[in-house]
């Protein structure tokens, strides 16, 4: 970019690398920091540093947090014979949004995708096996709760082989239609899901 | 803006934007397109699980000269390897045939033998439910119908030509097969029996090449050659293959 002025280039490039950002939305994100008050600038780089200064994993479940254990981990309250299994600590918000869920959680930082070169041993598994062989691992019941597609699929199968051997009961979030979909026009994939996944009302 | 229809296998999907998704597709009328399809992340009810790898579709996009990228309306799904999958060495397996297609095949160029190969192919390790014998015949085909399968009877170097029963000798810079003479420091061994197999899989179909007795030892210099091959080609390492090679 040699028509800007090298700061500005910078900003731009930097911004670039953040995901879901492309040039033009670097750009414009560029000129409304160039446009800002120097006070919204350093709040914004404040907050920036912050998170990378003071957020770390829980030694528990790896979710993001600023203490360890994390608040999920630290609230008695909760139900300790269930943990959810989820790839991300983004989907602990979505799950709790749903009130309908007690218990602990464990985030994989990730799933099994082999084009993205990411297979068990980049998995947060550990500390996982070493939290159910520590309790009376019998009586847990393992919700595995990553996404529906394909590298969610392989990493629930991967982690039900590792730990049923454990004693633990695994389960598996449900899968197929959705509220409000339309079975007409749904794929056969997601309907023999459904089908299934059916259970008596 | 003219909308095309066409039978495609998904190679690829990236996360674009908030909920949008770039999908990288080998249609057989057109060859390996790259398209945007919108909303997809968030919403199931126009994609649902067509777009996850291999799928086997039929796609309705819309084109515009001046962009790379084409805009996809629908896709219905005609074949899901979805089930397949779960099990992580074939989706490995899968994962490796798509990385393959997305590195060979040239954008924008159909190449109907190579469509009618991954198909084989999928529906092959979904039938056995083990993967090395479509994975040898798949790397076969693949380096024969990219047009740089070497001649596997005869030294790439003195030209000599093997005797039945020979071994052989590969290196990764080399072009082809080396004989006892030629072969030099830090060369592998090609058995003479993984030549016999490729020899079969190049005379006959899939179906017609017995899937039992093949366990990841069975034609693993064979695999490796041509995956060199591959390598060797687009002047790039396959992310997929040293998973494959860690499988046990």
């Amino acid at each position: 970019m040699p028509e800007y002025a090298k700061p500005m280039a910078r900003l731009i490039e930097e911004l670039r690398r953040l995901p879901g950002i492309g040039s033009k939305s670097a750009q414009r994100i560029a000129f409304h920091v160039l446009k800002a008050g120097t006070h919204d600038v350093e709040r914004l780089t404040a907050a920036l540093r912050d998170v990378k200064e003071s957020i770390r994993l829980c030694d528990l479940c790896n979710n993001v947090t600023e203490v360890t254990p994390c608040a999920y981990c630290a609230d008695p309250s909760r139900n300790a014979k269930l943990l959810c299994v989820i790839e991300g600590p983004e989907d602990i918000l979505a799950i709790e949004k749903t009130g309908q869920y007690r218990g602990y959680y464990h985030v994989l930082h990730g799933a099994l995708s082999p084009l993205h070169g990411i297979g068990p041993e980049q998995l947060r598994t550990a500390n996982l096996v070493e939290r159910l062989k520590s309790g009376a691992a019998e009586e847990v019941e393992v919700i595995i709760a990553t996404n529906p597609n394909v590298e969610g699929e392989a990493t629930a199968v991967y982690l039900s082989k590792l730990l049923k051997p454990l004693g633990v009961r695994v389960t598996r979030i449900a899968l197929g239609m959705p509220v409000g979909g339309d079975l007409e026009y749904t794929d056969q994939v997601t309907i023999s899901k459904a089908m299934e996944g059916r259970r008596e009302i | 803006m003219p909308v095309r229809e066409t039978e495609a296998i998904i190679l690829r999907t990236y996360p674009l934007k908030e909920a949008d998704k770039i999908v990288s597709f080998f249609s057989r009328d057109a060859g390996r397109v790259r398209g945007v399809a919108r909303n997809a992340r968030r919403s199931m009810r126009r994609f649902g699980a067509a777009l996850e790898l291999l799928s086997h579709v039929r796609l309705r996009y819309s084109q515009q000269e001046t962009r790379d990228l084409v805009r996809l309306d629908s896709c219905e799904l005609l074949q899901s390897f979805f089930e397949t999958q779960r099990n992580y060495e074939a989706s490995i397996g899968f994962c490796y045939i798509a990385e393959v297609c997305e590195q060979l095949l040239p954008e924008g160029e159909a190449n109907d033998p190579f469509f009618r190969l991954v198909l084989l192919v999928a529906n092959q390790i979904r039938r056995t439910e083990q993967i090395w014998q479509p994975l040898t015949y798949f790397d076969l085909w693949a380096v024969k119908l990219a047009g740089f399968l070497p001649r596997l009877d005869v030294c790439c170097r003195c030209g000599v030509k093997f005797e039945p029963g020979e071994q052989a000798w590969f290196r990764p810079e080399w072009e082809g097969l080396g004989c006892e003479a030629c072969r030099g420091e830090g060369s592998w061994r090609f058995s003479a029996d993984s030549r016999a197999v490729a020899r079969t899989m190049l005379a006959s179909t899939l179906e017609a090449v017995p899937p039992e007795g093949w366990s990841k030892s069975r034609a693993e210099d064979l695999r490796k050659f041509l995956g060199q091959q591959i390598e060797r080609h687009i002047e790039r390492r396959l992310i997929t293959r040293p998973q494959l090679e860690a499988l046990p």
